[in-house]
């Protein structure tokens, strides 16, 4: 579980403090949107510098202590988001690459290429975010969304639901225990109720939840008041940039710039 | 002198309708630990939430000779440390350090003192290791000692718990009762717990249906069965 969601601040993964790790978490966040936006911007089908940036992701995850293979373990996860993109395979129009059987559809050969650029970078960009979240406790990330005047609101809406993610699952798997033990059946009739009353019993348990999540929140609230709360998140500093933060923004900064120049011009 | 909690005549309607609060009047006077008893629903809660003004009923309120009102709230929220039944609601942070942190953060102090009442309060609990942990993984007895660290760290006049007690095994229960005992200041506390009534507080006001139904000494008011049974009670 603690692999699944890094749910625990203290798991070893987040323990190196070396490379990327050491870095104030303001720059580890701006280095990974960076990234991510680098990315985004190069044009399609320019495999070979996919392939270098995602080699650059790998040096820099071996050098904080974390493994190139549990990145691409824990991406994988987001690779059905990627194929939303499935469209394009039949929507840009260009020269056929072969004919689906059956529905008669042309698959284009830019159709395919940009498909395929889609996917890759995606899901090169999900390993940054990743790596940016096993060498950054979320405490720490928290601090650094707010350093980078990301709206509190949107900061303290992350921090909780990470806090209640745990207390929330827990109270799901309480329900579905209680439900478990009454469902009951005897050894000569068909037991189980009909699929309707079911998948009623379901939608119960779900608008339960939610108002346990909406009593919780109040009670939240009322305990944040009560310790002088006023509306504002307030924090202690906890990081100071230093040199080795500006260099490396500086660094990876250029390093962007002369990538997408020779991505679009070269 | 006054009274560290004066409450005089309160009433309170929650927004469906149901009347809670029916004209409470209570007062504990400093230094004074008091227990505070009587069958669920019968408004121990929503008084509790009145006693810093997270909740606003009809009446007077005097905390610390401070009337509860929208000038003094900020005073009287740093003057009552009020602990919740739930520790899962109270302790909203990462980690035990942010949590314990928040009170003082808000009162506005600076970073080396904010530090130091952290260290304090996880000291006087026994929890100084804990600063990094997570509140989640913590047992119910480790977040209930939490859960007053983060009140204590904001160095109130005045404790008020919501059933300290409440789902904690033989062991948990015995040291929350110890560090209630050491710590020296005045206390209300709502719980269901007889026999710590009994051991810990000379004080004991009893509340039924949204009223006190009885204040006074504790050895009195239990030695009344008949008092005891009609308000759904039972001797320890």
């Amino acid at each position: 579980m603690i692999e699944a969601t890094n749910t625990d601040l203290n798991s070893p993964k987040t323990e190196s403090q070396s490379g990327l790790a050491s870095l104030d978490p303001r720059s580890k966040i701006l280095l990974a949107c960076g990234f991510i936006l680098t990315l985004s911007l190069l044009p399609p089908g320019e495999f070979l510098i996919y392939g270098l940036l995602l080699i650059v992701l790998y040096i820099s995850a071996s050098l904080s202590d974390c493994s190139p293979v549990y990145l691409v373990r824990r991406s994988v996860i987001a690779l059905p988001f990627a194929f939303a993109a499935v469209t394009l395979l039949f929507t840009i129009p260009g020269e056929s690459l072969l004919t689906l059987p059956i529905l008669g559809i042309d698959i284009s050969v830019e159709g395919a290429i940009r498909f395929a650029s889609i996917v890759t970078r995606s899901w090169i960009s999900v390993q940054a975010a990743i790596l940016l979240i096993i060498l950054t406790k979320v405490a720490d990330l928290m601090w650094g969304l707010q350093g980078l005047h990301t709206p509190a609101i949107l900061v303290s809406v992350a921090g909780f639901t990470y806090r209640y993610l745990d207390v929330l699952r827990s109270e799901a798997s309480r329900l579905r225990t209680a439900r478990q033990a009454r469902s009951a059946t005897l050894s000569a009739g068909r037991g189980g109720g009909t699929l309707l009353w079911r998948a009623r019993v379901t939608g119960w348990m779900v608008g339960s939840l939610m108002i346990r999540s909406m009593e919780r929140s109040e009670r939240i609230y009322n305990a944040m008041l009560a310790r002088g709360y006023t509306g504002e998140v307030k924090t202690l500093t906890r990081f100071e940039l230093r040199s080795r933060d500006y260099w490396s923004m500086l660094v990876a900064a250029l390093t962007a710039v002369i990538i997408i120049l020779v991505a679009h011009f070269l | 002198m006054h009274h560290a909690i004066d409450v005089s005549d309160l009433s309170f309607s929650y927004p469906d309708g149901r009347q809670a609060l029916d004209g409470v009047t209570l007062s504990v006077a400093p230094g004074q630990k008091t227990a505070l008893v009587g069958p669920n629903g019968a408004g121990k809660s929503t008084l509790l939430l009145h006693l810093n003004g997270v909740l606003r009923g009809e009446g007077s309120i005097h905390v610390s000779g401070l009337e509860v009102g929208d000038d003094s709230i900020g005073a009287i929220r740093a003057a009552v440390g009020l602990v919740f039944q739930d520790p899962d609601d109270q302790l909203f942070s990462p980690t035990v350090f942010d949590d314990v942190a928040f009170g003082p953060i808000h009162l506005g102090f600076s970073e080396d003192e904010v530090r130091k009442r952290v260290a304090d309060a996880l000291d006087v609990v026994e929890m100084q290791d804990y600063e990094n942990r997570v509140p989640f993984h913590l047992s119910i007895g480790e977040k209930k000692r939490i859960s007053i660290a983060t009140v204590l760290s904001m160095n109130p006049e005045i404790l008020v718990l919501d059933e300290p007690t409440a789902g904690l095994d033989p062991r948990a229960r015995r040291n929350l009762i110890t560090l209630l005992r050491d710590l020296d200041m005045t206390m209300l506390v709502s719980t269901h717990d007889m026999a710590m009534v009994s051991e810990l507080f000379r004080q004991l006001a009893v509340m039924d249906g949204g009223r006190i139904v009885r204040e006074g000494r504790t050895t009195e008011i239990l030695a009344d069965s008949d008092f005891l049974h009609r308000h759904g009670l039972e001797k320890p």
